[in-house]
């Protein structure tokens, strides 16, 4: 116990989070206290730099995109040769993790199963211009495109739910129970209106994803968005998404601090156990951001192009330190915050019971290829795939620390896992048989 | 490891097959060969008819099916009705409605907190497949609900909106559900809905205070669904099911004004006035009389031309083009539209071929035309030669063009998609950018590299049905302006392209493609198309929805604000299968 104190104190939570960490680390549900974190960036990678080989050597490669994981790898897979045969190009962004357009992704699946809140948050410098599949859309599917909160401060509410009061202090009643009670009224009649309707097969279709909706966001009212064990007190002081309050998440100068407080605010909501699925869609596919602002990896160059899609080995090395630096942001914001005794299972960490899956809809960035192929470079062929990797032991269902050969298999197989750690067993995801992939499994 | 050579990728550089800086909506699917089944027909075989079977229908989305281009096109020999249905209110109509609602919060109320609306295929908003409340937008719902209920509950403010409520109780409480209710949900509540919302009311009330009650209860009455949709239900008549007169009301207001019904049209559908197509077009003509009617036919123009998309865009060529041109160019266009549209009663002819557009100093300075003596917007005769109608229009040449260039590719794409109503191909996956493929190239213009990549091999086969419209606007460049040549060498706008029936006629220039509307009706069934399809919330995915109006509209015997109109008339309006 005192070990869990302290460590917490180490990170800078604060005193009461770290006591309330303590105390209540005996408390342990029946089964693993799993979570699910999905980490989307955009247009790939350049392979020559992405490459860890099979004896996940992150350094081996050019500018060693993945080096900043090293202090995780025991917790890291990559997976070496995955393809999306759904999709292709920025298109795939709609395949990614709904296996295909349209279909509910696999994190609005897995929270609707377990009866929890599917958190959708973005950090984008510009807001979407489509909800289809074009360059700048939404990447995650919840019966429709979903627009993510864009703002940490504004998400904190919504990871914490239960936590802290959401009105006003000086309210002398529990407004909360009254907006449950709203909700449950509206759920009723949204009932009522299926009834009424029965017969009209896409009207009762649309008034039943309203339903869940609203059921959803009831289950987050009351405080279910997470484990089931909530071991904070309050919410904890998170620097980063508090230092956003007010400010405008679309100005590219606050990229960086948009990023560093979703990652520091969904990796602590994971900690409090209040939240259990979250989902970051880290820019857009065509994100012209420039890489240059403060705190960034200091390029100034857009990200789309020219860095993603440079073919020389000038602009390649750009965009792998581009790339690095978001893994270097995974790292320090998220991974090192969840490296430490899990609050609802003290016997494991929380990256043991945490399933994190970090995608992207293209494999090479220049080459715009989403499945298995070779690009060409200085007249040498280099292997190009999904640069996607499993991180956590989902609880126990993942192995870790090494690289996965799978040879051109389907994306959606990886999916079919992230779900089965989760323990949702999905028979096919994106309208095909799925299968979990035996290679990650422990 | 086993190591793949990507043939594919050797094959489309030796094609020359190459995508602008940035060509939005062209950089994605499958490659698009000769005798490819992965092609579509639509896009790589010209000669598509109207009235043809879309090739790859696909699965329905969860919500029903959304019309696609080619099906908006066509015409039928008589009108269609469409099914039943719910129709959830847009962002916009959600705002609107609650402002006069609830005129005494206008001040201090920060607007509707749902995020962008879903667009249907055909790119509107409107389209009642598309608008579903799911993920995220039953909170967005909850918090639009819970300020505005704060504010309307608040000392002061509901006092004058309920004066009883100085006193409270009970029977106020249900003076509120019925009146606020009535507004809301645009018909009177059935009395199990009215006592439903009381005992919430007193249920809260009890717990909290009179103003806490009535704030919850608003809360529920704005987020219930039957506030949320537009019901567009009917009740069982012989032959298919006739909507009541508040549906009937609810369609007008917010087809012609879009928001709420208001007193006087609740009045008349709860007296029955509007049981005859004469009554229910009088609506219509009263409500498209107004600024609101005005902006809701104007919204339409904005989501099929998208040409508010250059506000903020920049081009190299002129520092101040994002902050202070691109502006006035969108104002010029609304005012163009204006004018034609509600001013001279124009159809789409004139749309296409008005010899004029409208201006101000600054844009006519910009233009190097002047004409303008006022301090204001007035029309301006073009010179021979620079353009006529819509296609002239800078903003949307502006939005067809990249930063510093033009795009053949997207000016071709907006005749042959948003004039035509042609599906827009799927282009290859792998498309290097045009300043790869071509470095190296001797081109002295935009249309010769263009040319050089796209009409040759796997690329030509599906640019050459539209690219060729490109060329004949080359006469602008990418701010929207004239030009004589680039880099030196003249303009070259004659091209070969396909008509939708497949057949192909050679252009010379901008005003040869506009002039197209006066020699077939493609150009008149495609806009008449979308425009049912938007104004009618896509109609569950039918179309021919007004088959005479829209022969009148080709015909010329209807402008488009008539046109607008007559849909109220059509049986789809009041009648549903």
């Amino acid at each position: 116990m005192r070990r869990t104190f302290l460590k917490a104190v180490g990170l800078g939570i604060a005193a009461p989070l770290a006591y309330k960490m303590s105390k209540l680390a005996v408390a342990q549900p029946a089964g693993r206290p799993t979570r699910l974190f999905i980490l989307f960036l955009p247009h790939g990678a350049p392979m020559e730099h992405f490459e860890v080989g099979e004896a996940m050597d992150l350094s081996m490669s050019g500018e060693g995109v993945l080096s900043p994981l090293d202090p995780y790898r025991k917790y890291l897979q990559v997976l070496r040769g995955l393809s999306n045969h759904v999709s292709t190009n920025h298109e795939a962004i709609t395949s990614v993790i709904t296996g295909r357009e349209g279909d509910n992704s696999i994190d609005f699946q897995v929270a609707s199963a377990l009866g929890t809140t599917a958190h959708v948050l973005g950090a984008h410098s510009y807001r979407a211009n489509s909800s289809g599949p074009d360059h700048d859309a939404q990447f995650a599917y919840h019966g429709g495109w979903v627009t993510p909160v864009t703002n940490p401060a504004d998400a904190l509410q919504d990871l914490f739910a239960g936590l802290g009061a959401v009105d006003s202090p000086d309210q002398t009643v529990d407004e909360a129970e009254f907006r449950r009670e709203a909700l449950l009224l509206t759920e009723a009649e949204v009932s009522a209106m299926k009834g009424e309707l029965s017969g009209l097969t896409s009207e009762v279709n649309k008034l039943q994803v309203h339903l869940e909706s609203l059921q959803a966001l009831r289950a987050a009212q009351e405080g279910g968005g997470g484990i089931g064990v909530v071991s904070c007190d309050g919410r904890p002081v998170l620097p980063s998404a508090e230092a956003m309050a007010g400010k405008d998440a679309f100005d590219m100068q606050n990229f960086g601090s948009v990023l560093d407080g979703h990652l520091e605010a969904a990796a602590h909501a994971f900690l409090c156990g209040t939240a259990r699925v979250v989902t970051l869609q880290c820019m857009h596919a065509n994100a012209q951001l420039l890489m240059d602002f403060p705190g960034g990896p200091g390029i100034s160059k857009n990200h789309h192009d020219p860095l993603s899609h440079s073919w020389d080995q000038a602009g390649r090395a750009e965009f792998a330190k581009v790339q690095k630096w978001f893994y270097s942001r995974l790292a320090e914001k998220f991974l090192l915050t969840l490296d430490q005794p899990d609050p609802a299972d003290p016997e494991h960490t929380v990256l043991d019971n945490m399933t994190i899956l970090t995608c992207s809809e293209i494999a090479d960035g220049a080459n715009h290829n989403s499945a298995l192929g070779e690009v060409w470079l200085d007249g040498k062929p280099v292997q190009s795939y999904l640069p996607w990797l499993l991180i956590g032991g989902g609880g126990g269902y993942f192995g870790g620390g090494r690289a996965v050969t799978l040879m051109d298999e389907d994306h959606r197989n990886i999916l079919a896992a992230v779900a089965a750690s989760m323990g949702v067993t999905l028979q096919t995801v994106g309208g095909a048989a799925a299968t979990p992939s035996a290679g990650v499994l422990a | 490891m086993r190591r793949l050579f990507l043939s594919l990728f050797a094959a489309t550089l030796a094609a020359g097959c190459v995508a602008g800086p940035e060509e939005p909506g062209t950089d994605g699917g499958p490659e698009c060969v000769p005798g490819d089944p992965a092609c579509d027909p639509a896009a790589c075989e010209p000669g598509q008819t109207t009235c043809v079977e879309d090739p790859d229908p696909g699965e329905p989305s969860p919500t029903g099916q959304m019309a696609k281009f080619e099906q908006v096109r066509s015409v039928c020999a008589e009108s269609n009705v469409g099914p039943r249905l719910l129709r959830r209110l847009t962002r916009a109509e959600l705002e609107a409605s609650l402002k006069d609602i609830f005129p005494e919060i206008a001040g201090s109320w920060a607007g509707v907190r749902l995020s962008p609306d879903s667009a249907s295929a055909l790119g509107f908003t409107t389209d009642a497949a598309a608008l579903v409340v799911a993920g995220p937008t039953a909170k967005e719902m909850l918090k639009t609900a819970e300020e505005v209920a704060e504010l309307v509950t608040a000392a002061g403010t509901l006092a004058s909106l309920l004066p009883c409520s100085t006193t409270g109780g009970a029977a106020c409480a249900t003076e509120f559900v019925e009146d606020i209710g009535l507004r809301l949900f645009r018909r009177p509540l059935t009395a199990p809905e009215v006592g439903q919302y009381v005992d919430y009311f007193s249920s809260v009330s009890q717990r909290s205070d009179f103003e806490t009650g009535l704030k919850w209860t608003l809360v529920a009455l704005i987020q219930s669904p039957r506030a949320f949709y537009r019901s567009e239900i009917g009740t069982p008549t012989a032959g298919g099911y006739a909507l009541s007169q508040h549906e009937i009301a609810t369609n007008l207001a917010y087809t012609y004004a879009g928001t709420t019904p208001d007193q006087a049209l609740l009045d008349k559908a709860a007296a029955g006035g509007l049981s005859d197509p004469a009554s229910v077009r009088a609506e219509a003509e009263r409500l498209l009389a107004t600024d609101k009617g005005r902006a809701a036919l104007h919204a339409f123009f904005v989501e099929w031309l998208e040409y508010k998309q250059i506000l903020g865009q920049s081009r190299d060529d002129l520092s101040n083009f994002a902050d202070q041109v691109s502006p006035l160019l969108i104002e010029e266009t609304r005012a163009f539209i204006d004018k034609i549209v509600f001013q001279d009663e124009g159809d789409v002819a004139d749309l296409m071929t008005a010899n004029f557009t409208v201006l101000n100093q600054e844009l006519a300075s910009f233009y190097g035309m002047g004409g303008v003596s006022s301090g204001g917007w007035e029309p301006v005769t073009r010179p021979e030669g620079r353009g006529i109608g819509l296609l002239a229009q800078g903003s949307l040449l502006a939005r067809t063009a990249h930063q510093t260039a033009t795009s053949p590719t997207l000016r071709g794409l907006l005749v042959f998609t948003d004039f035509m109503c042609n599906t827009k191909p799927k282009p290859p996956a792998i498309i290097p950018s045009i300043e790869e493929t071509t470095s190296g190239v001797e081109a002295a213009t935009t249309r010769e590299k263009y040319e050089l990549t796209h009409s040759v091999g796997a690329c030509g086969n599906c640019h050459k049905p539209f690219e060729p419209y490109g060329y004949t606007l080359e006469q602008f460049d990418e701010l929207g302006r004239y030009r004589a040549d680039e880099n030196g060498v003249p303009i070259n706008t004659v091209a070969t392209a396909y008509l939708p029936d497949g057949s192909q006629q050679e252009f010379t220039s901008l005003e040869d493609v506009a002039q197209l509307v006066t020699q077939n009706d493609d150009i008149e069934n495609c806009v008449s198309g979308l425009l049912s399809a938007y104004l009618l919330s896509g109609a569950g995915g039918t179309n021919c929805l007004a088959e005479p109006q829209r022969k009148a509209l080709a015909a010329g015997e209807l402008g488009i604000k008539d046109f607008a109109l007559s849909l109220s008339e059509t049986a789809h309006f009041t009648t549903r299968r």
